[in-house]
């Protein structure tokens, strides 16, 4: 009886399940990604902020640039949850489910990745700053080089989600 | 860019010298001329550093302790060029300023040297603490020696060995433990003095200083401590009293920003050229500037020579970009790659369109763009930035009108459901794509069409042709070869005919007929990279996507919280958290990812880079805005 009941309730809300799962490794691995980016690229920007607070703006755009991963991770995650009978929608079916899950993969690989090295390349970039601030824009620039893939990510996840929404 | 030659008496050199910076048009470059010698660097120079150097200290001073509100809006305070040389006057007040801040320095330092002796004084008594005879009472005496130490406690064993051992001729007293070690007292016949010493000094014994010290260690401690406390109070009485420095903090920056200019001046004479009673500049001035400038000179020093003439070949003229008022923002964003070389076409124009168009696009919502342009406009009032501050803010202006007008196209405004849009990012998914894909491809094209026509310009017609416009065949070949029927049979004709340039002429440079062909050959793998380029765009969409969704993730949260009064309050807090975090967030992601595609994707295709900017010999101020003598007439 009971095994029947647990699989007949598995079943009816599998693709509920399963989606939540994605949208909770999307946020979950993304932010992990920004926490840990941001973290490193805090640390020099505290180092640089000692020397000269004067720069503080500067090295906190710097600092800002691993946490947008976090951001993408929660919206492919909102987006998930508005439509998988969590936020809003109903109860969903396997299918469906599965789509939601594979979606919000690449954003939270991606994310937990790109995030940590564009953290690294903003340290670098606060180093940057620290010995020429008139070369902080090139700085930027190149920890925006790593967020492209970030970028790309969120694309695909989105476009999964939107897209594949309604058609299983 | 003009080349400006002068020669004239070394009488007029410093009036010179000085009219030219008042003008601010001209940037010295070195005279090198090898039987003349250039000028040695006056002997005031270093005098000024020095100047400069004491106004900095005591500005530092002051900063620390400058108490006056000055948030991220209030404007730096204006100053005419004429009150700035008049600095000088300043003088008198800034030396007392300087020499008040300086006293105030030593004074502080002192006081925490002493507060830091104490501190040791104590530390190095405290072992003692509970030792209850004056420490006048220790040392030598007719028959005996004292002393106090500690003695580490992993040798407490052989220091039983030695308590035992002169038992007979010394008296040992245990004190206290204190860390890893533990006090003791030793009295000691004067002959056993050395010996019983040596074993002690052996065994780690570490005897305190006590000479000039008069009284229990307790109380010495209690009276250190007061001492300590006390001289606490005094400096921060000080400190309190060097709130006031600020005062003079105005005083003092002027005088910095006069001596940042007098500086500057006196370095160039390391640029002149001279004779026994002459001197010669060279120098380079924006080219309509020439009659300005001149008149400059010839009212400065009435008996010169002056010649002014075009660059030659090999010379590389500073870069100085002319654009409208609406364009010249845009600078900034060019800059911030590189300052493009002198001999580059001026593409401000062209990237400010599409730094417009883009930005606009990734941001995308009515009332974002409002606040931008607003929010943009109000710091452009109140704080009055200048330079790269004053560009940057400027383009965010006028990109907020972009971001109003793609709002109002896809139907964005807070991210409010069910307006009215002519493409519907979210549900016309493809489209979207289409439209960033559209617009990377001609942003591209733009790119190449500037390659070419800079090419052109140089009488490189054939350079042109094989390395810009053959791409742009392919490119826009490619594109009809995508819309398929009649455009479908042209694009693939126009596309063949540019990889058959190609595959000609791109191993031209190459040695030997393999060399060449191999190069035409491996030329076309670039299409990767245009077509990673193209894709590139993509990222539009993405940014788009993440202004939208992020307020709709606000948007449904506040929806969920809204009900009862207690909730609408808290809804009303998440939208007005939350829409402000989007349009920062999204601001800064969409003002550098559009730089981004502007400088990998678009400056790829044309830019030459390795220029320094035009920085002529002018007054220029660290702590305040120059004002115009004119604006002040008028008003």
């Amino acid at each position: 009886m009971m095994e029947s009941n647990f699989i007949g309730f598995f079943g009816e809300y599998f693709g509920t399940i399963i989606s939540t799962l994605g949208a909770a490794l999307a946020v979950g691995l993304a932010g992990t990604g920004s926490a840990k980016g941001m973290g490193l690229a805090g640390q020099a920007a505290a180092g640089l902020v000692s020397e000269d607070p004067d720069k503080f703006g500067q090295a906190l755009v710097l600092q800002l640039l691993p946490g947008t991963q976090g951001i993408y991770g929660l919206l492919v995650a909102f987006m998930i949850l508005l439509n998988n009978g969590i936020v809003g929608g109903d109860a969903i079916s396997a299918a469906q489910g599965w789509v939601y899950f594979f979606g919000a993969l690449p954003i939270a690989i991606a994310g937990l990745t790109s995030a940590i090295a564009q953290g690294k390349t903003a340290v670098s970039g606060i180093g940057l700053l620290g010995k020429r601030p008139e070369e902080s824009g090139k700085a930027i620039t190149m920890a925006i080089m790593v967020e492209t893939y970030a970028v790309f990510a969120l694309l695909i996840s989105m476009l999964t989600i939107l897209l594949g929404t309604g058609k299983f | 860019m003009k080349k400006v030659s002068l020669i004239a008496h070394k009488d007029n050199r410093k009036r010179l010298l000085r009219r030219l910076q008042d003008i601010g048009a001209v940037e010295l470059s070195s005279t090198k001329l090898d039987d003349l010698e250039t000028l040695e660097t006056p002997a005031g120079l270093a005098e000024l550093e020095k100047q400069l150097g004491d106004v900095r200290e005591a500005l530092d001073i002051i900063k620390k302790y400058d108490e006056s509100k000055s948030g991220f809006l209030t404007p730096k305070p204006a100053i005419t060029i004429d009150a700035l040389k008049n600095a000088p006057s300043l003088s008198m007040g800034a030396q007392k300023a300087m020499d008040k801040t300086r006293k105030f320095a030593e004074d502080m330092n002192a006081l925490k040297s002493r507060r830091h002796r104490l501190k040791n004084r104590i530390g190095q008594l405290e072992p003692y603490k509970k030792f209850d005879a004056p420490l006048e009472s220790l040392g030598e005496s007719a028959y005996t020696v004292s002393m106090l130490g500690t003695v580490p406690t992993d040798n407490t064993q052989r220091y039983r060995e030695i308590c035992e051992e002169f038992a007979e001729s010394a008296y040992f007293e245990h004190i206290e433990h204190h860390k890893d070690t533990f006090a003791v007292y030793v009295i000691m016949t004067r002959e056993v003095d050395e010996k019983l010493t040596g074993e002690l000094k052996y065994i780690g014994f570490a005897e305190a200083y006590t000479k000039e010290l008069y009284g229990t260690p307790a109380d010495l401690i209690f009276d250190f401590n007061n001492e300590f406390e006390s001289l606490g109070t005094e400096a921060d009485e000080y400190e309190e009293k060097a709130k006031k420095f600020a005062d003079d903090k105005l005083t003092l920056q002027t005088m910095e920003d006069y001596l940042i200019n007098e500086i500057a001046r006196e370095r160039t004479y390391e640029q002149l050229g001279q004779t026994g009673s002459a001197f010669m500049l060279n120098g380079w001035i924006v080219a309509d500037a020439q009659d300005a400038v001149q008149k400059a000179m010839l009212e400065a020093a009435p008996e010169s020579y002056i010649e002014f003439a075009e660059p030659g070949e090999d010379e590389m003229p500073p870069t100085a970009m002319k654009n409208n008022g609406v364009i010249t923002p845009f600078e900034g964003v060019t800059d911030m790659y590189g300052v493009p070389s002198s001999k580059s076409v001026d593409s401000s124009t062209l990237m400010a369109i599409f730094y417009f168009l883009i930005f606009g696009m990734m941001m995308a919502d009515v009332a974002y763009g409002i606040i931008l342009t607003l929010g943009a406009l109000l710091v452009l009032k109140l704080k009055k930035p200048t330079g790269m501050f004053r560009k940057i803010t400027t383009v965010i202006l006028i990109c907020g009108i972009s971001t109003t007008l793609w709002g109002a196209f896809f139907g964005n405004i807070f991210s409010i459901e069910g307006v009215p849009s002519v493409v519907n990012p979210i549900a016309d998914a493809m489209t979207m794509l289409i439209l960033c894909i559209g617009i990377g491809v001609l942003h591209i094209l733009v790119g190449l069409g500037i390659g070419a026509y800079a090419a052109i310009k140089r009488g490189r017609v054939w350079d042109a042709i094989f390395d810009k416009i053959s791409w742009m065949l392919v490119l826009i070949g490619g594109v009809g070869f995508a819309l398929g029927g009649i455009f479908g049979t042209i694009g693939m004709i126009m596309a063949l005919a540019g990889v058959a340039i190609l595959l000609c002429t791109q191993g031209r440079k190459k040695k030997g007929v393999v060399g060449k062909v191999v190069g035409g050959v491996a030329s076309i793998y670039d299409v990767t990279g245009y077509v990673s380029d193209i894709l590139s765009y993509c990222r539009i969409f993405g940014m788009g996507l993440a202004t939208t969704v992020i307020a709709m993730v606000f948007n449904t949260i506040a929806g969920l919280l809204m009900g009862g009064v207690v909730g609408y309050i808290f809804g009303i807090v998440v939208l007005t958290v939350g829409h402000v975090f989007n349009v920062g967030i999204n601001t800064l992601g969409s003002f550098v990812h559009t730089a981004r595609l502007q400088y990998i994707e678009f400056f790829s295709k044309f830019y030459e880079g390795g220029g320094h900017a035009f920085t002529p010999l002018s007054i220029r101020t660290k702590n305040h805005r120059l004002e115009k003598e004119e604006v002040k007439k008028a008003s």
